[in-house]
C-alpha cells in the first residue's frame, strides 16, 4: 500500500489511515470517524469527559511551605467526596506536568489551531513518496542524527522521525502494531531535521515509508543485524559510516553510556581490561557482582526490607517515610551500584509500569511494589512481573482496581494494562477488550494495605480479551482466569513489539530502526518473555553500537552521570548517604525530574524533544557545578586539579586531558577554543600547575555543562 | 564607558543597566523579525510542524522567537498577576455577609461577628485581618466577588484545580488558560511569563515557549565564583553554538535568560515599602521588582497554600484563618504599596479552587465547599465594590449545603482580559464558555 503505483487506488484509505494515526497519536477527538470502527482511544476520550478528574504533578502546589520537599498528598485527601477518581487522563495529565511534559502536550494543543490543521490536511493528501517542501536555507544541514542528516548507508533511514520508526511498511490491516507511517514521524519532521531530511533523499514522514520500502527495495544496509558477540557488533559499527554526532566513537565508553548510568574511571578500566563481552556477561549475572552498597542502603534506609505489615506498624511515625526511602535508595543504586546494567533495567521497568512515589496512598505499599515486583523480576520474565504487578496492593490502588467490583466496574486498570503495560496503544484492542479485561480483574482488591482477592466482588460470565477467552464461571476461579489473561497478554506479539520498541528507545535511539525492534520482539517471544536474552540480542545488534550520540541524558541520568564522571564515591552509610542522595533528589524535584516523580502511568518520556526547558537547564547546570566544585560535604568529587594525574605542559594539552577524563574525547576545535578563551590561554600557553592558577575548578563544570556530557 | 555613551544609554532607560536591558531586547526583536521574515518564505514545513507536532523540538526553536519585546499591536494592559490560594479559601470568612442569620446559625463558633468587619459594600464586610488592604479598597484599587465557581468544579482539590487552571470543563482542553492568554498577547521578553515558587502551575502549561519558573530572581543565576560569571556565560554560549540540536538551542536560550536576569540582579532592589517575612511576600516582592524594572512581565503567577482548613478555623482575633488572612493581606498590601503608581498597570486576581462548606464541622473547621470569593487588586477596577450575584445562604439557595456558584470564575477572568488587556476574543481563552460581563472592571 505504500507502493507509489497503488497510491491512487488506495488514496482514500491511506488518507484515512494517516488521519486516524495522527488523532490517535495526539489523543485528539476523531472529528470524522471512520464508519466501521473507531479506535479505542477516541471512545475513551468521550467516556472520560463527564467525570474528568486529573491529578497533577504540581501537587506541590498545596505545600507552599514545603516547596522542595516531599509532598504527602494524604493531607489533601478529598475527604468530602466518595473516591471518584476514575482513570488517568494521561494525555491531559501530561499537560499538567509543567516544563517538559507541557511542551509535549503543547504540541498537540497547538495543532488544533486552524492553520496547523490545514497543513496537516496538506500532508494527508501528499502522495507517500513525494518529497516535502523544504526550505533548505532555513536550517543548515547538520551532522546530528535525530536532528539532521541520515548517514549515507542508511543505518537509520528514519532517524529524522523523532518519535517512531517509520521505515516498515504498515501491516495490511489498519490496526498495525506501531510500525508504518506514524504521526510521530510528523513530530520528527518538525525538528530541525527538515534540512537533514532533504539530504536524505527527501523522505517526508509519510514518504519515508515509500522510499525505504517501496518499489525499489534497498539492499540490506551493512550496519544492521546481529553479530555473534557484542564486540563483533561494536566492530561492525566502527567500520560502517558512524552516526554523525559530536561524540567520538569508543565502544567501551559507549557501552557505559548505555548499559550504565555513565562511565566511572573504574568501570571504564574494567571494561578495557576484560573486554566488552566479559563485562556485559558479568553484568547480566548480577548475583556474581559483590555490591557493598547493599549493606550501606540497608543500614541507611531501614524500611527497605520491611513487609507491608511491618511498614504498617510504623504508620503514624511521621519521621519515617518509607516511600521516600525507597526512591532515594533506588536513586543511590543508579549512582553507585556495581550492578549498573541491572539498575538501568530496573529503571526501565519502573517507568514501564510507572507508579509515582511518594504518592497518596502509597506509604505502606510502594516499598514492596518496587522490591518484590520491579526489582525481583527486572532480569526475569516479563510475564512473571506482569502477574506479580496484578497482585500488588500498590498497583491495585494506583489504578483504582481496588474500587472495581462486579456491580460497578472500574476500567482504569484494565485499560492501562492494555494500552501501556502490554500490547500498547496501537496493539489492536477494542473497547470491548478493555471492558472484558476490567471484568476479569474485578475481585483483585486491597485489605489492610495487602493485596486480596475477594471472590464476591468478581464478575462472572464468559469473557474475551483479544485472543483470550474464558467461560469465567466461578467467582473463586477469577484470580486464575486473570493470571491466564495476563500470561496471554505478556506473550502477545503486540506486547513483544511494544516492549522491544521501548527497550530500543531506551538503549539505542529516539527513533530506533524497525528491523531492530522486530529482532528484539522475536527474541522476546522465543525466550518466553525472558528479558536477558533480549538484552543479549540488543547488545549484539550493530544498531546499538552505531547509535552513538543518538540519545540525550534525561535530567536524573545526567546528574547520575555527573556524579560518576567526577568520581564521587557513595557517602558513608547513615546520615551522610541519606543526605547526599537527598540533596540531588531535591534538586531534581525542583524541575519535576526526580526518580518516580512522574505521576501518570506511562513513565517518563524517553526522547530528547520531551526534555526542553530553560529552567531545568539552569538547575541542571548548577547541580553539576555544585558537584564539580565540591559544594556539599557528603558528595566529595575528585579535586579538579587531581582529575588528571600528569598534566601536560601546555594549556591545550591539559584541556584535552581533562575533557578526555570527563567526556572521553578531545573537543571540536571551536569548543576547545571557547574553553581556552575562558582560561585566557592559547593552545601553547605553558601550564605551571595543575590548578591552572585556580581556574581548573571553574573549567571542569563547563565541560560537564556542555553537550558532550548531555549526549549519550 | 564614555560620557557620550552613557548619555545615549540614558535616553533608553532610567538607569544605564535598565537601558542596557532594553537595548538588548530591541536587538533581539530585530533579529527575530528578520528570522521570522525568513521563515515566512515558503516555509511550509516548519510551520506545519509548529502546529502539528512541533512537540518540543519546535518549542525549543521558537523559544528565542518569543524572547523579544512585544511586537506592535499586541494588547496593552500591563501585568496580569494571578495569586492562587491553594487548598480552598473560605469565602465566607474573607468577605462576610454581615449578620446573615444562616451564617450565624451554621457557624456558631467561628462566624465573624458583624461588629468586627471592615466596611465593604452591599452588606458585606471584610475580615478585620484584611485591614492592611482596606486602604486600597477605599481608594478603589480593590474589589471582590462572592459565590464564584463553575458547575464544572467539583469539591476535589485535584479536579477543581485542574479544571480551574485549564479554564474549561472539557478535558479535551489540555493547555492552561494563561498559556492561551500568552498566545493572545503575542511575543514578549524572556520575562513575559514568570512563575514564582519553583514549579510551573497548570494554568501556564502549554505550547507557548518557556515560561520562567523562578524561586526568586536572585536565585536564577549561574553558580560561579565571583568575577567569573560573565566569562562562564560566554563560554557556555560558545559551547552551545554551531550545533543544530535541541540541546544547543535550549542552552543558548538559558544563557540569554541568565544574562538578562544578571542585569536585573545587579541593579539591586530597594522596595518602596518594607515587606513582611515569609515566602509569599518575598515572591510578591520579586514580581514587583520585575514589574518596576520594566522588563516586559505580562503574566506572573504566585501561590500561597494553607487554606485547607478542615480543623480549627479559629476565632476572629487569633484563629488560624485570621492569622493566615493577615499574612496574605500584609504581603499584598506591601506589594501594592511598593508598586505605588505602577499598581495601576497591574491586574491582580486572587482565586481559590473552591469555597468551603457553610456549616462548620465537628472539629471547628470547614470542609470542602463550592462557591468562593475572588479578590481583585490593581488598576481599572470599579473599585471599593462587591460585584456579581449573591444568591444568599438560605437553604434553598445552597448547592449541596454550600454557597452556590452564582458567578462563573471565567467571567471574572475574561472581563479582566477584555477590559484590561484588550483581548476581545475571550472565547478562545475559555472555550465552551459563554461570556457574561460582571462589571468589576471599567
Amino acid at each position: 500500500m505504500t507502493d507509489r503505483g497503488s497510491y491512487g487506488a488506495d488514496r482514500a484509505a491511506e488518507r484515512e489511515r494517516r488521519r486516524r494515526e495522527i488523532n490517535r497519536y495526539f489523543g485528539w477527538e476523531d472529528d470524522e470517524p471512520a464508519p466501521e470502527q473507531r479506535p479505542a482511544q477516541h471512545q475513551r476520550h468521550a467516556q472520560y469527559r463527564p467525570d474528568g478528574q486529573v491529578y497533577r504533578a504540581g501537587d506541590a502546589h498545596w505545600t507552599d511551605e514545603r516547596q522542595t520537599g516531599i509532598v504527602d498528598l494524604s493531607d489533601y485527601e478529598d475527604d468530602n467526596l466518595p473516591r471518584q477518581r476514575n482513570g488517568w487522563r494521561r494525555r491531559h495529565t501530561l499537560a499538567a506536568l509543567g516544563g517538559t511534559a507541557a511542551v509535549v502536550a503543547g504540541g498537540a494543543a497547538a495543532a488544533r489551531n486552524r492553520q496547523a490543521r490545514e497543513l496537516l490536511e496538506e500532508w494527508l493528501d501528499r502522495p507517500p513518496s513525494s518529497p516535502p517542501k523544504v526550505d533548505a536555507g532555513a536550517v543548515p544541514p547538520r551532522n546530528w542524527v535525530n536532528d539532521g542528516a541520515p548517514t549515507e548507508n542508511g543505518a537509520f533511514p528514519d532517524r529524522d522521525a523523532s518519535y517512531v520508526e517509520a521505515t516498515k511498511p504498515p501491516p495490511p490491516t489498519g490496526s498495525g502494531t506501531g510500525s508504518g507511517t506514524n504521526p510521530g514521524a510528523a513530530a520528527g519532521a518538525g525538528t530541525s531535521t527538515g534540512a537533514g531530511t532533504s539530504t536524505g533523499g527527501g523522505t517526508s514522514p509519510g514518504a519515508g515509508t515509500g522510499t525505504s520500502t517501496g518499489t525499489a527495495p534497498r539492499t540490506q544496509p551493512p550496519v544492521t543485524g546481529t553479530r555473534p558477540t557484542p564486540t563483533g557488533a561494536a566492530q561492525a559499527a566502527a567500520k560502517a559510516t558512524p552516526a554523525t554526532t559530536l561524540l567520538a566513537y569508543d565502544p567501551a565508553v559507549h557501552l557505559l553510556r548505555r548499559a550504565a548510568f555513565g562511565p566511572t574511571q573504574q568501570d571504564l578500566a574494567t571494561v578495557r581490561r576484560t573486554g566488552l563481552d566479559a563485562w556485559l556477561e558479568q553484568q547480566l549475572t548480577p548475583v556474581t557482582i559483590a555490591d557493598p552498597l547493599d549493606r550501606a542502603l540497608a543500614t541507611t534506609f531501614p524500611t527497605l526490607a520491611m513487609t507491608t505489615a511491618q511498614l504498617r506498624a510504623t504508620d503514624g511515625n511521621n519521621s519515617i517515610d518509607p516511600q521516600r526511602e525507597a526512591v532515594l535508595a533506588a536513586f543511590a543504586r543508579q549512582l553507585w551500584s556495581a550492578r549498573q546494567l541491572y539498575e538501568v533495567v530496573v529503571d526501565f521497568w519502573a517507568n514501564h509500569l510507572n507508579i509515582p512515589a511518594p504518592f497518596e496512598g502509597g506509604r505502606n505499599t510502594y516499598t514492596p511494589w518496587h522490591r518484590d515486583v520491579i526489582r525481583r523480576h527486572a532480569f526475569g520474565k516479563f510475564s512473571d512481573m506482569l502477574i506479580a504487578s496484578a497482585r500488588s496492593a500498590r498497583m491495585m490502588t494506583y489504578l483504582d482496581n481496588a474500587d472495581s467490583r462486579k456491580e460497578s466496574v472500574n476500567e482504569n486498570y484494565g485499560r492501562e494494562l492494555l494500552e501501556l503495560h502490554t500490547v500498547g496503544v496501537n496493539g489492536g484492542y477494542t473497547e470491548s477488550d478493555v471492558r472484558n479485561a476490567a471484568y476479569i480483574l474485578t475481585g483483585r482488591g486491597v485489605k489492610d494495605d495487602e493485596f486480596r482477592y475477594e471472590p464476591r466482588r468478581h464478575w462472572t460470565g464468559a469473557v474475551k480479551v483479544m485472543g483470550f477467552s474464558s467461560p469465567n464461571t466461578t467467582a473463586e476461579g477469577g484470580l486464575a482466569v486473570g493470571d491466564q489473561m495476563l500470561a496471554y497478554l505478556a506473550t502477545h506479539p503486540a506486547t513483544a513489539t511494544n516492549i522491544a520498541r521501548k527497550l530500543a528507545v531506551r538503549f539505542v535511539a529516539d527513533s530506533p530502526p524497525a528491523e531492530l525492534v522486530a529482532r528484539l520482539a522475536k527474541t522476546y517471544l522465543d525466550s518466553g518473555t525472558a528479558i536477558i536474552p533480549v538484552l543479549r540480542t540488543l547488545f549484539r545488534s550493530v544498531e546499538l553500537w552505531s547509535g552513538l550520540g543518538q540519545k540525550i541524558r534525561r535530567p536524573a541520568e545526567n546528574v547520575a552521570a555527573s556524579v560518576r564522571a567526577l568520581g564521587i564515591p557513595a557517602p558513608a552509610a547513615g546520615a551522610d548517604l541519606r543526605r547526599g542522595v537527598d540533596l540531588l533528589y531535591t534538586r531534581l524535584r525542583r524541575i519535576s525530574a526526580a526518580p518516580q516523580q512522574w505521576v501518570p502511568p506511562n513513565g517518563y518520556p524517553d526522547v530528547a524533544v520531551a526534555w526542553s526547558s530553560t529552567h531545568s537547564t539552569v538547575v541542571l547546570w548548577n547541580t553539576q557545578r555544585s558537584l564539580a566544585r565540591n559544594t556539599w560535604r557528603e558528595l566529595r568529587a575528585t579535586r579538579p586539579e587531581a582529575l588528571v594525574s600528569a598534566p601536560a605542559a601546555t594549556a591545550g594539552g591539559y584541556l584535552d586531558q581533562l575533557t578526555t577524563r570527563l567526556v572521553h574525547q578531545r573537543l571540536a576545535p571551536a569548543y576547545r577554543k571557547a574553553l581556552l578563551d575562558f582560561l585566557g590561554a592559547t593552545d601553547t600557553t605553558p601550564v605551571r600547575d595543575a590548578t591552572l592558577g585556580g581556574m581548573v575548578g571553574d573549567l571542569v563544570p563547563l565541560i560537564l555543562n556542555s553537550p558532550y556530557h548531555a549526549l549519550r | 564607558m564614555t560620557d557620550n555613551a552613557l548619555q545615549s544609554l540614558r535616553r533608553h532607560g532610567p538607569s544605564p543597566a535598565d537601558a542596557a536591558v532594553r537595548l538588548h531586547a530591541e536587538r533581539v526583536t530585530a533579529d527575530l523579525a528578520a528570522q521570522r521574515a525568513k521563515w515566512a518564505n515558503g516555509f511550509t514545513r516548519r510551520t506545519f510542524v509548529a502546529g502539528a507536532a512541533g512537540v518540543a523540538a519546535l518549542g525549543a526553536q521558537l523559544a528565542t522567537a518569543r524572547v523579544s519585546f512585544a511586537a506592535p499591536g499586541t494588547p496593552p494592559g500591563g501585568t496580569l498577576v494571578l495569586v492562587s490560594l491553594r487548598g480552598g479559601l473560605d469565602g465566607l470568612t474573607a468577605l462576610v455577609p454581615a449578620n446573615d442569620p444562616n451564617l450565624l446559625r451554621a457557624r456558631p463558633d467561628i462566624a465573624v461577628p458583624a461588629s468586627r468587619l471592615l466596611s465593604a459594600d452591599r452588606g458585606f464586610g471584610l475580615h478585620p485581618a484584611m485591614q492592611p488592604l482596606h486602604a486600597f479598597w477605599r481608594s478603589g484599587r480593590m474589589a471582590a466577588l462572592p459565590a464564584v465557581s463553575s458547575p464544572d468544579l467539583s469539591r476535589s482539590h485535584f479536579q477543581a484545580t485542574d479544571c480551574l487552571e485549564r479554564g474549561a470543563a472539557s478535558t479535551s482542553v489540555t493547555t492552561g488558560w494563561l498559556d492561551r492568554v500568552l498566545a493572545k498577547m503575542g511575543p514578549g521578553t524572556t520575562f513575559r511569563a514568570i512563575s514564582e515558587g519553583g514549579v510551573l502551575p497548570r494554568s501556564l502549561a502549554g505550547p507557548q515557549s518557556d515560561k520562567l519558573v523562578l524561586d526568586g530572581i536572585e536565585s536564577f543565576r549561574l553558580e560561579t565564583r565571583d568575577g567569573l560569571r560573565e566569562k562562564t556565560l560566554t563560554a557556555l554560549r560558545a559551547l552551545h553554538t554551531g550545533l543544530d540540536h535541541m540541546l544547543a538551542r535550549q542552552g543558548a536560550t538559558a544563557v540569554t535568560a541568565l544574562v538578562e536576569a544578571e542585569k536585573i540582579i545587579n541593579q539591586g532592589y530597594a522596595p518602596a515599602v518594607a515587606y513582611p517575612d515569609g515566602a509569599f511576600a518575598s515572591r510578591l516582592k520579586d514580581i514587583a521588582r520585575l514589574v518596576k524594572a520594566g522588563v516586559g512581565v505580562r503574566v506572573a503567577t504566585v501561590e500561597i497554600g494553607g487554606w485547607d482548613t478542615h480543623t480549627n478555623v479559629g476565632r476572629v482575633d487569633d484563629g488560624y484563618l485570621a492569622r493566615h488572612l493577615a499574612e496574605l493581606s500584609k504581603g499584598l498590601a506591601a506589594f501594592a504599596g511598593d508598586l505605588g503608581d505602577r499598581l495601576d498597570d497591574v491586574t491582580l486576581v486572587m482565586i481559590s479552587e473552591f469555597g468551603r462548606r457553610l456549616e462548620q464541622n465537628g472539629s471547628g473547621g470547614l470542609d470542602h465547599g463550592h462557591g468562593g470569593v475572588v479578590l481583585l487588586l490593581g488598576g481599572g477596577l470599579n473599585g471599593g465594590r462587591v460585584h456579581g450575584r449573591w444568591p444568599g445562604l438560605a437553604a434553598s439557595a445552597l448547592d449541596h449545603g454550600d454557597v452556590a456558584g452564582a458567578n462563573d470564575y471565567r467571567d471574572v477572568l475574561a472581563e479582566a482580559l477584555q477590559q484590561r488587556f484588550g483581548i476581545t476574543d475571550v472565547a478562545t481563552v475559555f472555550p465552551g464558555h459563554r461570556y457574561r460581563r460582571l462589571g468589576a472592571y471599567r
